[in-house]
């Protein structure tokens, strides 16, 4: 065993033994003058802080009014911002990304302002478009603090695994003056997750091959008839129920594969929700399922290609 | 909301149940990362990363507990990153824990059947049989990668007094593995 092998080994501590790791509470003595000091300062701290609280009442306007960042970009320093997901009653008329202020953005508004913002905009109001309208938040602004630059014409996959528009169409909804578009990227429906959910075959974890093996999308299932799933499942079961024999007894083939993952145009992206996704891509697990490559497929079906979750612990 | 709670909302597939784990664990998975890479960009996609690899795991993964199950997500993703990037000598606790470790286990020792789990539980039996304070300081160290200056804030303890406490427990700990037949 070398110390990478170690450092890793110590990853797979049991949770009892990470979760009880705690400091136990201190037994210092602390000395009288010790109190005292910390006392004098802590009134100290709290008269000087009065004072400036004064100081700033006394400089601020009567009425707060927001400063729209194109004015003032101020960018926080902070990098603990993170998005708001909106008011915690779901929306049900549009997507959560109507009423969703991501991290990235967040980070360019001061958070007291933020503050402001949200005190004016509640529930409905409360939205990703009110957002960049009260801050003066530019399309390019936009774009460039979401890391979009180069993925305008990429599937949103950040957004939703089978996203019908791409990064590019978002920010047209919320820039453009297409009132349909914007209607239809924010509407609850158009990001709605299938009926038909995704099934896991294998009964726990399976000790071979990673979880997607023995997965079935719900857009595979839905794609095939009823009976043809009925009769797929009766015949399949443990390390035989897998997307390999799936494809092959519902006779699907590649390019059937591909539409009926929606993944005509990602089949570059890592797959971020596919599979334990960011290792490889849309493309890859497609080549895995349908090229000719042995060893290529014996690796992307392994848990080499997403060792963190390995239930036998061998690296 | 309580751990099991958020682990039905995965089994339900409810998107929302990212931003709830961003907003509970987002901070502590962040840190974890952070610890090992110091590097707020590389940071930012590993925790990103564990979120996707966590709801990809959910189900049919039922942790008990959400934040060591997350916090061993971005650990690892951490020091698969680390690793990637050794060459170009970056930031972060990894190669300080790593030169710490080797301590306990030499660079020049190969085992070919390194059995990574069996290792761990030698480990969980070692600690237990560690002080309170010293269970912590070895957690703390190389489970979360917390720099030393961390660790002193917290405890009081000097980092001098700390670095002496774990060149003694990685001393314990190699007598330990040796002694159970661990090939270090």
């Amino acid at each position: 065993m070398n110390a990478e092998q170690l450092l890793f080994a110590i990853g797979d501590l049991s949770d009892k033994t990470v979760t009880s790791a705690t400091l136990p509470p201190k037994r210092r003595v602390v000395p009288l003058w010790a109190t005292a000091a910390a006392v004098a300062a802590a009134v100290a701290v709290g008269i000087l802080g009065y004072i400036g609280f004064l100081k700033t009442q006394r400089q601020k306007p009567p009425v707060a009014t927001p400063t729209p960042a194109a004015t003032t970009p101020a960018p926080t320093t902070t990098t603990t911002v993170w998005g708001t997901g909106g008011d915690t009653d779901a929306c049900t008329v549009h997507s959560f990304e109507y009423h969703n202020i991501d991290g990235y953005l967040l980070d360019l508004v001061p958070q007291e302002a933020f503050n402001v913002f949200i005190e004016k905009y509640k529930g409905e109001d409360m939205t990703i478009l009110a957002f960049v309208d009260y801050f003066g938040i530019t399309r390019e602004q936009f774009v460039s603090a979401m890391r979009w630059e180069d993925k305008l014409d990429m599937t949103a996959l950040q957004h939703h695994p089978n996203a019908p528009y791409t990064y590019g169409q978002f920010v047209d909804a919320v820039y453009g003056d297409d009132a349909e578009l914007t209607a239809w990227v924010f509407d609850a429906d158009t990001l709605q997750y299938p009926e038909t959910k995704d099934v896991y075959l294998f009964d726990g974890l399976c000790e071979t091959h990673q979880m997607e093996y023995h997965r079935i999308n719900g857009e595979l299932i839905k794609y095939v008839d009823e009976d043809v799933w009925n009769a797929y499942l009766a015949a399949h079961e443990g390390e035989e129920a897998n997307i390999l024999t799936f494809v092959k007894f519902c006779g699907i083939t590649r390019e059937e594969y591909i539409q009926a993952l929606g993944w005509e145009k990602a089949l570059d992206h890592v797959a971020t929700w596919h599979g334990m996704g960011y290792e490889y891509t849309c493309g890859d697990f497609v080549e895995a399922l349908y090229g000719d490559d042995e060893a290529f497929r014996e690796y992307m079906f392994s848990w080499d290609v997403f060792p963190m979750l390995n239930p036998t612990g061998a690296r | 909301m309580e751990d099991q709670r958020i682990v039905d909302l995965f089994w339900q597939r409810d998107e929302r149940v990212l931003s709830i784990v961003r907003e509970t664990y987002g901070k502590l998975c962040r840190r974890v990362a952070y610890n090992l890479l110091g590097n707020a960009e590389d940071v930012e996609e590993c925790e990103n990363d564990t979120y996707l690899a966590a709801w990809n795991a959910i189900p049919p993964a039922r942790p008990h507990s959400l934040s060591a199950f997350l916090c061993r997500i971005a650990r690892h993703l951490a020091l698969k990153r680390f690793a990637r990037r050794t060459a170009q000598k970056r930031g972060g606790e990894s190669a300080l824990l790593l030169s710490e470790l080797r301590e306990v286990a030499s660079d020049d020792t190969v085992e070919e059947a390194f059995d990574s789990a069996h290792t761990a539980a030698l480990i969980d039996r070692f600690l237990e049989s560690e002080t309170a304070e010293n269970r912590w300081l070895f957690v703390g160290r190389y489970w979360y990668g917390e720099p030393l200056s961390a660790l002193s804030r917290e405890s009081g303890v000097s980092e001098g007094a700390l670095k002496v406490r774990l060149h003694r427990q990685r001393e314990r700990l190699r007598d330990y593995l040796q002694k159970e037949g661990v090939s270090v």
